[in-house]
């Protein structure tokens, strides 16, 4: 299924800063990651994904560094920068308090409590 | 699949020398690339993309993806770079190139989110350049759009003259009766008048003993009847002139004997001027022809004159109609309500109050009870109520009439000023020499400035109420005498306007027009105080005549003489009066609004012509804030002539009447 242009606006940042928030990646492994990840639903144009990249280091929230692999090409490894990191904190509240506002709305199913439980672990770890 | 370098766990790889954007930039300037043997730095982007083992058509699809981003070299090779290194990812990750280059998507908008992406990376410098240069283009821009528009409301606009003001303005003139009006008879004695003296044309007034006295005798006894006829006009209800913006047939005769005459030095008027007939105001109230002033200023000095004459003759009879006639010659010229009417009608009093003031302290003998009597009434009832409270209504009117010819009509009082507006009035506010406005760049200063001009000129329904407003203040002032008088709202309003930037272009229209309704409301106040000397100096007369002395203070006048005693204008209390050595004086306290005692200027013998100025200084009617700022140009009370003609104050009074001339001073 499609993403909308505005929803995919919204979400598409958020779904890289959080891939980001484990372990650098580059463009590629992002474009692959965000569409296995999520079931195809935040497949994104790989046109856009660059741009977003750009923007996300413009903002100071990624950082971009081009860096020799094992196989010795070179590859631009994106990684979460500190403000990233509290943005991304920002926006997963935000999109939880969304979630359960849509689930109470009954336009998404009920979260269920053992992820309740784990967001609320998380979130206070965030 | 991925590859196995692409999947590897989270360990660092390490980080190639890869230069900052700045000195990679360095490094990627044209002379830099010629210093490496490269043509040019954006081969270097190509270099990077053929540098990749990529397949001839992703090569291709890179390029064209980073050719159309338009970037800096720099910012195209590390983009060309980023590309490569991620179809060939893709490669890697069993992709064909087909499959990459459609889930790539469309590289136009690529590029274009990638150039919008890239350029938010850009140094802070050039990113507040670009914003001023963004900002400098939407300003050119929403000028250039501002100026369209108002350029096409400016010049696809035109007034409209719907109503005729000056119709309003003769409306009771018209309903004079025939045989009410003077004007006809005064028009038929000018065409008979001969060609005036040198002497008398140049003058106001003339007394015998001036220069070319014989020839201005010899004139008014061959224009006797010229004279009595003038007399007769002026004893007529009304004067019955009709203002109009041409000259009337019945005129015509009159006006034909002036051009004639306009080139010889002897002529009755001032060279007069054909009207130009080339926009609106050709026939606004702004062009209407009075030239029966110049007329009345001329032969209200003959009358004067005619007066000394008699009187130096011993013909008290003719000297006090004379004076008679000049007096309702002024107030006939009061009948229109135009404000240089009023100015002329006050400057033909002055000159014959002068007379009136010399003639009654040297030749008393020659007035009559009855005459003086029949002097006192007409000065104290002049104007119906015996006050020279000027009239604004033509002013009014005027105006009224000028802003249809020159704005729009906007049906509900609004509009806008027009180009035809605006050329013709700059004809009437432009000064000679002198660049004061677009207007006197031609046609090229309209088209730059015109519109905006206009949108920033006041409203018509906003100039009207600004105009009638001041008129409103005008007239209040008028009514309240000197001594009640505070600062000038009016003056203070227009010096609020000149003050600001912005209203001094909005209301240029206004206050280029307006006429300094200050001084003439002063002037009128003045004329009230020179009066009422004169009333108090008949009364005088009158006493001395059946008492045999002037009386002790002027209460002895009150009531048979005087129906009360006349204020001093200059601070609200009674006329001041003495009588010493059996010289009787009354005077006000003049411009220092301080009581000398009835102390004149002192001149020397030698200043005699110079002295008529001084008195000048004596009586001026000064705001507080201007006699505390003239006070300051000499110390103390100043009686130096040197001082007082550099504007210092003068510590004397004004000396209304004398029952004798006063003696010129020893010279020092």
């Amino acid at each position: 299924m499609r993403i909308e242009r505005e929803l995919m606006r919204g979400a598409g940042p958020v779904a890289v800063l959080k891939l980001l928030e484990r372990r650098e990646m580059y463009g590629y492994e992002l474009v692959e990651a965000l569409a296995s990840k999520t079931g195809g639903v935040l497949d994104m144009g790989q046109s856009t994904l660059y741009p977003l990249l750009y923007n996300l280091e413009a903002k100071g929230l990624v950082r971009g560094e081009w860096r020799e692999a094992e196989s010795g090409r070179e590859r631009k490894y994106y990684a979460l920068t500190g403000r990233g990191r509290k943005h991304l904190a920002r926006e997963t509240k935000q999109w939880r308090s969304l979630a359960v506002a849509m689930a109470d709305l009954g336009i998404i199913a009920q979260p269920t409590p053992r992820i309740l439980a784990n967001d609320i672990i998380e979130g206070g770890a965030a | 699949m991925m590859s196995d370098d692409a999947t590897a766990p989270a360990g660092k790889p390490p980080a190639t020398a890869s230069p900052s954007p700045f000195l990679e930039r360095l490094l990627l300037t044209p002379v830099t690339d010629l210093a490496r043997g490269r043509i040019t730095g954006r081969r270097l982007a190509r270099a990077a993309i053929a540098a990749s083992p990529l397949p001839p058509s992703l090569q291709n699809f890179v390029d064209d993806v980073v050719s159309r981003t338009r970037l800096w070299r720099s910012e195209r090779r590390t983009v060309a770079r980023e590309l490569a290194a991620h179809f060939e990812d893709g490669l890697r990750a069993g992709r064909t190139s087909d499959q990459l280059i459609e889930s790539f998507g469309d590289p136009a908008q690529a590029a274009l989110l990638i150039r919008r992406a890239k350029k938010r990376l850009r140094p802070l410098p050039w990113q507040a350049l670009h914003r001023a240069k963004q900002g400098i283009l939407l300003l050119i821009g929403f000028i250039v759009f501002f100026y369209v528009v108002a350029a096409a409301r400016f010049f696809l606009s035109s007034p409209t003259v719907s109503h005729d003001y000056l119709a309003d303005l003769n409306a009771p003139l018209r309903a004079i009766a025939e045989s009410d009006r003077a004007w006809p008879i005064y028009r038929e004695a000018l065409l008979a008048m001969e060609l005036l003296p040198q002497q008398q044309s140049a003058a106001d007034a003339l007394r015998p003993g001036d220069e070319g006295w014989d020839g201005v005798l010899a004139w008014l006894e061959r224009n006797e009847a010229f004279i009595a006829r003038v007399r007769e006009a002026s004893m007529m209800p009304a004067l019955g002139y009709i203002p109009s913006t041409a000259h009337h047939p019945e005129d015509m005769p009159l006006w034909n004997r002036t051009v004639a005459e306009a080139g010889t030095a002897r002529s009755a008027v001032d060279q007069p001027q054909e009207p130009v007939r080339d926009n609106l105001l050709a026939d606004s109230m702004m062009a209407v022809l009075l030239p029966h002033l110049a007329h009345f200023r001329r032969v209200s000095g003959i009358l004067v004159t005619d007066a000394f004459r008699a009187a130096e003759e011993g013909d008290g009879e003719i000297m006090a109609a004379d004076l008679r006639a000049a007096f309702a010659m002024s107030e006939q010229l009061r009948e229109v309500p135009y404000l240089i009417n009023e100015l002329v009608a006050i400057a033909i009093l002055w000159r014959s109050f002068d007379a009136l003031g010399e003639l009654l302290t040297d030749r008393p003998e020659l007035f009559s009870d009855e005459d003086l009597v029949a002097l006192a009434h007409q000065l104290a009832t002049m104007g119906g109520d015996g006050s020279f409270r000027l009239q604004f209504h033509g002013e009014r009117l005027y105006f009224h009439d000028l802003v249809q010819r020159t704005y729009t009509d906007g049906g509900l009082g609004g509009g806008h000023v027009t180009p035809e507006g605006i050329r013709a009035l700059s004809m009437f506010t432009q000064r000679g020499g002198e660049i004061d406005s677009f207007t006197d760049y031609g046609d090229a200063g309209m088209i730059a400035v015109g519109p905006f001009y206009s949108v920033l000129a006041a409203s018509r329904d906003d100039i009207l109420a600004r105009w009638e407003r001041l008129m409103d203040l005008t007239e209040a002032e008028a009514a309240l005498p000197l001594w009640q008088r505070g600062a000038s709202r009016v003056q203070e309003e227009l010096e609020r306007i000149a003050g600001s930037p912005i209203d001094s272009i909005r209301y240029r229209m206004l206050t280029s027009l307006i006429p300094a309704v200050s001084h003439v409301n002063t002037s009128a106040e003045l004329t009230t105080q020179a009066r009422d000397g004169l009333l108090v100096a008949i009364a005088l007369r009158l006493h001395e005549r059946r008492h045999g002395r002037f009386p002790a203070s002027l209460a002895e006048l009150w009531p048979g003489l005087l129906p009360e005693i006349p204020r001093d204008r200059f601070d609200g209390a009674a006329l001041r009066y003495f009588v010493r050595d059996g010289v009787a004086v009354i005077y006000s306290v003049g411009t220092d609004r301080d009581d000398d005692g009835g102390v004149l200027i002192p001149y020397p013998e030698s200043e005699g012509q110079r002295w008529s100025l001084l008195d000048q200084q004596s009586r001026m009617w000064l705001s507080s804030k201007d006699l505390e700022r003239r006070s300051a140009i000499a110390p103390g009370p100043s009686r130096d002539i040197r001082e007082i003609m550099n504007g210092a104050v003068p510590d004397a009074d004004w000396v209304l009447w004398m029952s004798e001339r006063p003696a010129p001073q020893p010279e020092d």
